[in-house]
């Protein structure tokens, strides 16, 4: 059976929402996930749209089902202007090995391409090495390892606090 | 002089320009900037708008400066939602010590508190020890650190090759 790689659907939602869980628990930190199926259906294809996703979709007695996907969005670098970052890519083990991944995530960088984004990044965990050597063996930079970029994240009650830094209205 | 902390117009793009330029010498990497005035005034105020900023701008004999600013955008998180991204963040040395740049960054984070994003992501070199215990201060988490999140980068001719790796259309 063919794998269709294409732009994924609102109809799509719910393969997309299986396959975010089914990378979480990959990382190990399936207990991050508070996503929903309606807020991932209103972000994505609602009246302000915050990502774009490409999907793999396999056909088998007549059923459909999402094998893989490449979730982004734009960025901003003030440094060469519209980026793209990569935010999830992912395809479920037993259909790796038969070039899949590289037509979804050549699906983004062709994007990146017709759009003029000098750049598209995208974040691995360290201990990922096959998607390391995946990665390096298209070209792509560790910058944490080569320029050592640290990514930090504020939330909770840092991000709160941190808020009513601001100049009061 | 009272230092004032405001949502960037138009007409401060040459004093954010000059910004991106001392930060950049600032982390070493000044020969990577490649924006020219008329594309940020472009992404940042034309038809469609790729990043929002913060400036602080401070009044003397009349004539009004910059020093520092907060430029950011929103991501997405499939685990959590819409977030906040701060790409750049900088006060020129000899205003830091007064809490602009807590003003600055606050701004951002009440931005994100308001639009009910879950988390404000930023990116630091680890060499840059008293930033890194800045925001260490604030509750901000190294997720390099802690995680082992590594950021990459596709650019250049990699990206045109992986562009290539898409289905032809």
């Amino acid at each position: 059976m063919p794998i269709v790689v294409r732009e994924a659907l609102q109809t799509d939602c719910q393969g997309i929402m299986d396959l975010i869980m089914e990378l979480a628990v990959y990382e190990k930190m399936e207990d991050q996930v508070k996503m929903k199926i309606e807020t991932l259906q209103e972000d994505g294809f609602g009246n302000e749209k915050y990502f774009k996703c490409f999907v793999a979709e396999r056909l088998e007695n007549g059923a459909s089902k999402l094998i893989g996907y490449a979730l982004y969005y734009y960025i901003y670098s003030t440094w060469e202007g519209k980026c793209i970052y990569m935010e999830d890519f992912y395809v479920s083990p037993e259909y790796r090995g038969k070039g899949v991944g590289s037509r979804l995530m050549g699906s983004v960088c062709k994007i990146a391409v017709e759009k003029k984004c000098a750049r598209v990044h995208f974040a691995v965990l360290g201990w990922n090495k096959s998607s390391i050597d995946y990665y390096k063996r298209q070209g792509a930079i560790d910058l944490t390892e080569v320029e050592d970029w640290h990514l930090f994240r504020l939330t909770g009650s840092a991000l709160e606090k941190m808020a009513a830094k601001s100049d009061t209205v």
